[in-house]
């Protein structure tokens, strides 16, 4: 029983905090990482549904059966546009749970950009969880087609 | 010492090990965004697509070119003309008379157009026999680099390509290339105009079943028909019967090219001479009004003199043996010594071109008989359901009304 006369036993004692302390702060940097990265995938799972809502609005936008669209898909009626305002779009294209905003723009030969739709309205979009999608898509006229580019900005209702 | 003390240590160390190791498989997940990326790469798919569906919609304000500017620019030079028509006064003067402008049109159909007008042969390479609309594919290439530059902005590099090959494999119709070579990594779209679409050339009307028609009166036709009525009984037969058939079923298939009357080359000269015919009457009246309009009321026939002293020139200098004669009409005599001079040159292009496209197609029709073979020996198709499935074949060669389109982008 000569180890219970060994009293270098105690040291044991002081090497257990340590390796405590060592082993909390390994559990609280792993446990942080987890969280992290679960916020993360969260945050981008989100992102990934407002992407595929934007991806779809657009693509619906754009083709035959839109009402800006009149013939073949990716050329937007210009004429349509005066009559047709964003309720309007909204009821053919709602994505229940999200709200959009649609634009188009139309570049002139000097590839300048101006923009046709929404004319003097303003932008009612919220400033944060935003994502955009956009077309290039031909724009006819009376006479001409020219080069446009329609862009659906989407968020999620709170 | 004792080591003991140290065993929980030792744990502590292990355990923030194993965290360190976790924290790198989980390092990606930070700093990687998989799902944003692989959105990223798929909108930039579908850039190509669109912008390609896009220019081919899009019309030009005004589209003007010189007709025959290249040849104006060489005659205006010459020394046996007056130096009042040299310089800028001479370049105005031939844009003036030969300057044509077409207002509204979608760049699919001036594509169409440059395609079907350019006559490219297969002779010394590749050879664009219509000298006339060199300056229409020029400016054809030029906007339509500008206007995929404005599409594309800064941050993709491009490569335009329209081939019109009415017969597959054959380097003979129209070609146009804008841009740089394409690199491997680039997104590609592609996809296929109509040529200016003409139901009926010179009394042929170029559609599948009445090719297929005109085919089955063929001598070939019957001598196919007369293997396949006769099919061999001994496997040493088979031999003989596929290398007759392969040579049947390739002279069928040129005598849908060359026939005299429905052949698809003699149908896609007459296409692009249509066109050329038309662009150079079109130059004619233009240039007939446009002198008319100066000297009308004066001397009525100043204008016409004018014209056909200059077309005279023209004549002169492109065809030195075979000058215009007196009593000769503009048009149709620069037409007469064009087709007779593309003529030539579709012989001897042709007769270059062919021998190695006829060995490429006899290889394309055996893999094909071998095909068609093994159907009969395995009792599955009809002798009739083969025969269709050969003449469905040959006409598919064909591709006279349509062009095929494509754009690459890649990242600047």
């Amino acid at each position: 029983m000569e180890f219970l006369k060994d009293k270098r036993g105690v040291a044991e004692e002081f090497t257990t905090l340590p390796a405590i302390m060592v082993v909390m702060i390994g559990f609280a940097i792993f446990f942080a990482m987890i969280a992290t990265v679960y916020h993360l995938h969260n945050e981008r799972m989100e992102d990934k549904e407002l992407f595929e809502v934007a991806h779809y609005v657009v693509s619906k936008l754009t083709n035959v059966g839109s009402p800006l669209v009149e013939d073949a898909s990716l050329i937007i009626d210009e004429n349509k546009l005066e009559n047709v305002g964003i309720d309007e779009l909204k009821e053919y294209c709602y994505p229940i749970g999200y709200d959009y905003y649609v634009k188009i723009y139309e570049y002139s030969e000097d590839g300048s950009k101006e923009k046709i739709y929404p004319r003097n309205v303003g932008d009612a979009i919220p400033d944060k969880n935003r994502v955009s999608a956009s077309r290039k898509v031909a724009i006819k006229g009376e006479i001409d087609v020219k080069y446009g580019e329609l862009v659906v900005i989407v968020w999620r209702i709170k | 010492m004792n080591k003991r003390g140290l065993s929980a240590m030792q744990d502590a160390i292990l355990f923030v090990l194993m965290v360190s190791i976790s924290g790198a498989i989980l390092l990606p997940a930070f700093t990687h965004d998989v799902i944003k990326e692989s959105y990223v790469e798929r909108e930039k798919d579908e850039v190509a697509a669109e912008a390609l569906v896009v220019l081919l919609s899009m019309t030009k304000d005004e589209f003007s070119y010189t007709l025959g500017e290249e040849a104006m620019n060489t005659i205006l030079k010459d020394e046996s003309v007056a130096s009042i028509f040299k310089g800028d006064w001479g370049k105005d003067i031939s844009k003036w008379l030969a300057g044509r402008t077409q207002y509204h049109k979608c760049y699919g159909e001036l594509i169409a157009e440059c395609l079907t007008s350019q006559l490219m042969i297969p002779w010394n390479g590749k050879f664009k026999a219509n000298f006339l609309t060199y300056g229409f594919s020029e400016k054809l290439k030029e906007n339509i680099s500008r206007e995929l530059k404005i599409i594309l902005g800064d941050e993709y590099d491009f490569n335009f390509t329209a081939r019109w090959h009415p017969v597959i494999g054959l380097p003979f119709g129209g070609e146009i290339f804008v841009g740089h070579p394409p690199p491997e990594n680039a997104y590609v779209a592609k996809t296929f105009i109509t040529i200016p679409y003409v139901p009926e050339i010179n009394g042929q009307i170029i559609a599948p079943e009445y090719l297929k028609e005109k085919l089955k009166r063929s001598a070939y036709f019957k001598n196919i028909c007369d293997l396949l009525d006769a099919l061999p009984d001994r496997e040493e037969e088979w031999t003989e019967f596929e290398n007759e058939l392969v040579e049947n079923v390739t002279n069928l298939f040129f005598s849908l090219l060359f026939n005299k009357t429905y052949g698809v080359i003699k149908m896609a000269l007459d296409m692009i001479f249509k066109n050329i015919e038309d662009m150079l009457k079109g130059f004619i009246e233009k240039a007939e009004r446009e002198l008319e309009e100066i000297y009308g009321g004066i001397i009525q026939n100043v204008a016409h003199i004018i014209l056909r002293s200059l077309a005279e020139k023209i004549i002169e200098k492109i065809f030195p043996d075979e000058p215009l004669e007196e009593n000769e009409n503009i048009v149709d005599g620069l037409m007469d010594r064009i087709s007779r001079y593309i003529e030539e040159g579709i012989r001897y292009g042709l007769r270059e071109a062919l021998s190695p496209i006829r060995e490429l197609f006899e290889n394309m029709v055996r893999d094909f008989v071998h095909y068609i073979i093994e159907m009969i020996k395995g009792g599955l198709e009809k002798v009739n359901e083969i025969v269709e499935k050969i003449l469905d074949w040959t006409i598919e060669r064909i591709r006279i009304t349509k062009a095929e389109v494509r754009l690459s982008i890649w990242e600047v």
